[in-house]
């Protein structure tokens, strides 16, 4: 109790003056008569340090937490209540001063923060995130789909572009062909294989359209060794179907044709028939007719010997060539398309052939008669 | 896991801990210090299943120093300013950072930094950081006391000017010459608060024949203890279990003895002080002996010490205020500047 009415009575005296605490040092050492000498020999200080403290020469002084010590020092040495002298001090110089002088950048810092700022930042913050994440999904999801649809774009880009390609290549190739192996053939007949060549190349200079079923079963008949079912849609017929189809159109020069296979007779349709034959077994590019290459609208090339496959569903396949390396092997997603070319025979095996659409050679292959009851197909492409 | 961990940081304050020996104080920015407790843990042993468990954390625990039945124990788990029981600290500390994020939905996920004594080994470092990041810190930042207890203190540590810091604490006594951001010297010492409780203790089983417990030895120290011989003659009574009888006596100690009684780790202190000034380059000397160093720590409360001091060395010497905190308060204040000061103000592990 007496110390607090002494440093009340201290606090009143130093508000009471203008020039602060430096006095009250003054006048305690000069009431025990001390000289400044005296006093900084006894605190071990500067004399200059003395005078700055008695005259408030903050210039001369340290800094506030060495200041702060002497003071404390130099009024318990002469008798006095430090606490309201340093009280005093701090107020005057700035609560800054007191601080170590380490430069703060960021004023922000030092700003006194509410409950309600408080609050407010983890809330902002994750408003913020949520709105990120809720916008990246948004972009992700769309940049997905856009990407899955450039994607079959592009594919089937490719895919006319090499069917396109492939039929100009094949066009040129079995045009030379029969006419190789008729001259061979038949010397005799020369002139008429001249004649049904030219109709051929007529027909598929203007592209008119086959009907598939105008190939005649005679011919699918003849092509015993091949185990493919669809055999009409096998291009092998091209040849032969232009020269069977002729009499559908009608024209002079589908008679004409129709008399040179009547007056060949039995050796010149064999003969057309060995050459299909041996086309059918060597499977050489044909020329895929327009109904064929309108099938396949889905997908398709026409390289030789070339397998495509394309998945409505996921399906385990197993596809090996005649030399047994596998071209194929593993589940195969939905929507991915295989293009296999090897040695044929391929042996087929497919796990869900439902989830399957196959074509071969650039026409489509239904395979559905090799699926047995657990949706599993075996079969060889020859 | 980091981005949850970010996000619960988000909730969570920085802590500035003094994990000292004697006390353990949290200081978080803007908030000032928020706990100070004595670094005392309570285990009991479960007989049933033969499980330890913390009993009492702190305050609460120190009264149990000394007075546990036989199924329990209170643990003081930092000797020497270091780790002595790694798995206690751990304990320890978690309690004390749930205890001040009290009422949080969120478990709490605060950026720590800690302090050690700056002759602490890398092992005893890597212990201190490990134990703070499994009481549930997210990242933990170590600054040297010295330099921790000189920010505190208020003293200007990035000028170019040589600054002397002595922070006495409960285990080691820390002696740091510090300039321009950067600690000059340092040196540490295992001898603080606690050599003096037991320097007491063995003194007065010496001459009384009579054995005290630590607290008793702490309370004489803080009551009647000086360092300098003093005009007036302070005595007090205490009770303790004499040694012939064996039975609870009490008697009378007075400042005088007590300063005979820790006059050995007062002696260590001094020779510290002395072989840092010898050390000092002779600028930085200047400096020091123009302004004087400060004293920090629970050691400087102890009465006179900065007159032993400046006696022995012929400098000024101050007392910081505040001194129980100042290490606690200057970590905090790094960790507020961590983004804007140079890093050689955090120590390497």
């Amino acid at each position: 109790m007496e110390q607090q009415s002494e440093q009340q009575e201290l606090k009143d005296i130093i508000a009471s003056r203008e020039d602060g605490f430096g006095f009250l040092f003054k006048q305690a050492r000069n009431e025990k008569s001390l000289s400044i000498d005296d006093v900084a020999r006894k605190l071990r200080l500067d004399k200059k340090i003395i005078v700055a403290l008695e005259s408030e020469d903050h210039t001369q002084l340290p800094a506030s937490a060495f200041v702060c010590g002497y003071i404390r020092n130099y009024a318990k040495f002469l008798n006095i209540q430090p606490e309201p002298l340093i009280e005093y001090y701090k107020k005057e110089r700035s609560e800054d001063s007191l601080e170590p002088k380490i430069k703060i950048r960021k004023e922000i810092r030092n700003q006194s923060y509410s409950i309600l700022s408080a609050l407010m930042m983890p809330l902002f913050s994750l408003l913020v995130l949520a709105a990120l994440i809720a916008g990246g999904w948004q972009l992700w999801s769309y940049l997905s789909i856009t990407y899955l649809v450039n994607n079959d774009q592009q594919q089937e880009s490719i895919l006319s572009d090499a069917s396109n390609q492939n039929l100009n290549n094949d066009e040129s190739d079995t045009l030379l062909l029969p006419k190789i192996d008729a001259s061979y053939e038949l010397p005799a007949g020369e002139e008429l294989i001249e004649k049904g060549r030219s109709i051929v190349e007529q027909q598929t200079g203007t592209d008119i359209s086959l009907p598939i079923d105008n190939v005649s079963q005679q011919e699918n008949s003849q092509h015993t060794e091949s185990v493919l079912p669809s055999e009409e849609a096998l291009p092998v017929e091209g040849s032969l179907q232009a020269e069977g189809s002729l009499p559908a159109e009608g024209s002079t020069q589908a008679e004409g044709s129709t008399q040179a296979e009547g007056s060949l007779a039995a050796p010149a349709e064999e003969a057309v028939a060995t050459a299909a034959d041996t086309l059918a077994v060597n499977h050489t590019p044909e020329i895929p007719t327009a109904s064929a290459l309108a099938d396949d609208s889905a997908s398709s090339s026409f390289k030789a010997n070339q397998l495509v496959m394309k998945f409505t569903g996921n399906s385990w396949v197993s596809i090996k060539d005649a030399d047994n390396k596998i071209l194929s092997s593993g589940l195969i997603k939905s929507g991915k398309i295989l293009h296999l070319d090897g040695e044929l025979p391929y042996n087929v095996f497919l796990g869900d052939a439902r989830m399957v659409i196959i074509s071969f050679n650039g026409h489509v292959f239904d395979h559905s008669s090799y699926i047995n009851e657990k949706n599993i197909a075996r079969f060889k492409v020859k | 896991m980091f981005g949850f961990g970010r996000l619960r940081g988000v909730f969570s304050n920085d802590l500035s801990i003094d994990l000292g020996t004697a006390n353990t104080l949290i200081y978080i920015p803007r908030q000032g210090i928020v706990l100070n407790e004595p670094s005392v843990v309570a285990i009991r042993l479960d007989h049933t299943t033969n499980e330890k468990m913390v009993a009492a954390v702190g305050e609460e625990a120190k009264l149990m120093l000394g007075r546990t039945p036989g199924n329990m124990e209170a643990i003081r788990p930092l000797k020497d300013g270091v780790i002595a029981n790694f798995t206690v600290t751990e304990k320890m500390l978690q309690h004390f950072i749930h205890k001040v994020h009290e009422n949080r939905f969120l478990k709490p996920s605060p950026r720590v930094l800690v302090c050690v004594p700056c002759g602490s080994t890398q092992v005893e470092r890597r212990a201190i950081k490990e134990s703070a990041l499994g009481a549930g810190a997210r990242e933990v930042y170590l600054i040297e006391e010295p330099m921790a207890a000189a920010i505190g203190a208020g003293m200007p540590v990035s000028e170019p000017s040589g600054s002397m810091v002595v922070d006495i604490g409960g285990g080691t006594t820390e002696v740091g010459v510090l300039s321009l951001s950067g600690i000059v010297y340092s040196e540490s010492i295992r001898i603080g608060g606690d050599r003096f409780d037991e320097a007491i203790i063995s003194y007065v089983r010496r001459n009384y024949g009579s054995l005290i417990g630590e607290a008793t030895a702490e309370r004489i120290k803080q009551e009647i203890g000086s360092a300098y011989p003093g005009n007036e003659l302070l005595e007090i009574e205490v009770r303790g279990r004499n040694l012939a009888e064996g039975v609870p006596r009490s008697f009378a100690l007075n400042s005088n003895e007590i300063l005979e009684a820790i006059q050995e780790p007062l002696s260590g202190i001094v020779g510290a002080v002395k072989i840092a000034l010898e050390q000092t380059p002779p600028e930085l000397g200047a400096d020091i002996a123009e302004k004087g160093m400060v004293l920090t720590g629970g050691g400087a409360l102890l009465r006179d010490l900065d007159r032993l001091l400046s006696e022995e060395t012929g400098l000024p010497v101050m007392i910081a205020e505040d001194p129980l905190t100042c290490v606690a308060r200057g970590g905090g204040r790094a960790l507020e500047m961590m983004d804007e000061v140079s890093p050689d103000l955090f120590s390497a592990e």
